[in-house]
């Protein structure tokens, strides 16, 4: 009896090790998995609490302008006396670097994202995707240095703005990043149309033209949507271009080859240097949260329109 | 449960592994104050813990209004300070009983440059706040070529700015206080900004002396307090001339300085001779400020 017993509890022995060894690592993924969401909500609690901050030290309302001498003034000033926090150059400057960016990107990135998914070749998309995401790879600094000392003097001996550094200069560095982010979605979107449809179209006779234009692309609306509305999201949060290309200047303008100043190029150039606690400081974090607040919202909806595609061809 | 309990025992184990025993009491230096001496002070620190390595000093900024009142609320046994101290101030540190001593460290000055194509070769105080104001806008009325004046300027945090701010934009015969053009394009730093310079025919900046010095790609304009007054260049080919700076007869300079609560002793004294000696003064040299004396300069 003793001799048979000893395997019968060597085995449960091990399938108790197993299971404890399954369960820490078990534990161990979900200690990971915690810690990240934790952090995530930490920084953003972080965000707003110090950008709640401002309002103890700020008036709401200077936040758009100040009345100096009874006169509204639209001005980024947070180290004179008396110090204007207007955001309102800022903003300008975030959507007049950001809102051409996606527009160069949407009609170039759109365009390569078709041909990649519908008109290249299965050889020529494997060698060329893997080169269009390297491209959204690239380091922002070394876009932004590109821009600043060569691309700033093509464009100044060709156009000859006003400024040499400008809202133009620092689109054309966002588009280099953005373009192959809607391009890759793009892509991705087109390629998850079921092929029925396409044979659907051919068998009734439509050309590849017809076919992409009529069928393809309208199916796949909302996707390109979803991956121009990232595109954005990416070009206003981008902050080394900008700082680098734009030339920082606040001012309030819809002049396109005029020097401009965007929240992200701010807060990362006047951080460092700024007084711990004081209204600048927290005015800095509030000006951030209304950034990701932008950012947010871009990416809801870009989930929002993705979700409508999922649900009408039940992917996934 | 008692896995979880093991495992968060053993992570306590695992952080409180790396808590590092106190060494040896050390004897601790407290500086605070002006952000455009932060980081001077903290090469001069690094280097004189590495000689004395039972001194730890710390240095913080907050600018140098918070150095004056770190050394009223005795918090600091240094402030760093990037101006003489106002009358008010040293009032109020009578009121706290405590007695302002300055030591001069070091200076700082600042070279207006311009595209070398430009042949505009001096320009006055109140030509350079008009034109930094935004309210001078063609290069024509200066005597150069038509064409409009692109600014070009440091951050709103940065010394240099503040330094310009007081001494060009805020002061004149009339008192009247102006601010930078909001045109002013702000560029990370000065190599940022004389590249700029150097590229753009119409553009002006300005910045630490000894950084423009050596380049070619720019020109470094005179300066002059009056119209009538004689220009001074701080650079005599492609040597700081760091005796108008030292004399003040160049406008755009000024003394670093740093305050202790009465006349210092032991370890606060002997941190400001190292300062002041010259391994503290190649310090400043490396810095991009300008050393007190030139004897400092020259035994290369």
């Amino acid at each position: 009896m003793i001799m048979n017993d000893k395997p019968l509890i060597h085995t449960s022995n091990k399938a108790e090790l197993n299971r404890i060894k399954e369960k820490f690592i078990e534990i161990f993924f979900r200690l990971n998995g915690l810690f990240a969401a934790i952090l995530i909500l930490l920084i953003f609690f972080f965000l707003i609490r110090e950008a709640l901050n401002v309002f103890m030290l700020i008036n709401p309302f200077e936040f758009i302008s100040i009345n100096l001498k009874s006169e509204a003034v639209y001005e980024w000033y947070p180290t004179s006396d008396p110090a204007r926090y207007s955001i309102v150059p800022l903003l300008i400057g975030s959507f007049l670097t950001a809102v051409p960016a996606t527009i160069i990107s949407t009609f170039f990135g759109v365009v390569l994202g078709v041909y990649l998914s519908e008109i290249a070749s299965t050889g020529v998309r494997e060698f060329l995707k893997p080169i269009i995401e390297v491209f959204a790879g690239i380091p922002t600094v070394v876009v932004g240095f590109f821009m600043l000392v060569v691309a700033a003097t093509l464009i100044q001996d060709t156009i000859n703005p006003p400024s040499r550094l400008n809202a133009f200069l620092a689109s054309l560095g966002l588009s280099i990043i953005v373009i192959p982010i809607i391009a890759s979605l793009t892509d991705e979107a087109l390629k998850s149309i079921p092929n029925d449809i396409r044979m659907a179209a051919y068998s009734l006779g439509a050309s590849k033209w017809q076919t992409i234009s009529k069928v393809i692309f309208p199916t796949a609306l909302s996707g390109v949507s979803a991956s121009v509305i990232l595109g954005f999201g990416r070009a206003i949060g981008e902050t080394m271009i900008v700082l680098m290309a734009s030339g920082n200047a606040a001012i309030i303008t819809v002049d396109i080859f005029s020097s401009v100043r965007t929240i992200s190029a701010t807060i990362a150039a006047e951080m460092g240097e700024v007084s711990v606690n004081s209204a600048h400081y927290f005015s800095l974090f509030f000006i951030g949260l209304i950034l990701f607040a932008v950012t947010l919202l871009m990416n809801l909806l870009a989930e929002l329109f993705l979700n409508k595609m999922k649900k009408r061809f039940h992917l996934y | 449960m008692t896995y979880y309990n093991r495992i968060l025992f053993l992570l306590f184990l695992m952080f409180y592994s790396c808590k590092v025993e106190n060494l040896s009491p050390r004897d601790i230096i407290t500086i605070k104050g002006s952000d455009t001496m932060v980081n001077l002070t903290l090469r001069w620190a690094e280097s004189y813990m590495k000689i004395n390595p039972e001194v730890s000093i710390q240095v913080t900024g907050g600018g140098s209004g918070n150095g004056i009142a770190a050394l009223l609320n005795n918090t600091a046994h240094i402030a760093n300070i990037s101006r003489e101290l106002k009358d008010v101030e040293i009032k109020r540190a009578a009121e706290f009983g405590v007695n302002p001593v300055q030591h001069k460290v070091a200076l700082d000055g600042i070279a207006i440059i311009v595209n070398p194509e430009n042949s505009v070769d001096s320009l006055s105080l109140i030509q350079l706040k008009n034109i930094f104001s935004g309210e001078i806008q063609n290069w024509n009325e200066l005597g150069g070529e038509p064409g409009k004046i692109v600014l070009y300027g440091r951050e709103n945090s940065s010394g240099t700015y503040e330094f310009f701010k007081q001494n060009v934009l805020n002061t004149d015969s009339s008192g009247s206080v102006k601010e930078f053009s909001t045109g002013m394009q702000v560029l990370q730093g000065t190599a940022a900004l004389a590249e700029a310079v150097s590229r753009d025919r119409r553009g002006i900046g300005f910045g630490g002396i000894g950084y423009f010095a050596l380049r070619d790609d720019v020109k470094i304009v005179s300066v002059k307090v009056d119209p009538q007054h004689k220009a001074f260049n701080p650079v005599l080919k492609h040597q700081p001339d760091y005796e108008i700076v030292r004399e003040r007869t160049y406008p755009l300079s000024r003394y670093l300085y740093i305050y202790t609560n009465g006349t210092p002793s032991g370890k606060v004294e002997k941190f400001i001779k190292f300062i002041q000696s010259e391994v503290g003064q190649k310090i400043v040299k490396e810095m991009e400020y300008i050393p007190l004396e030139q004897s400092y300069y020259d035994n290369e």
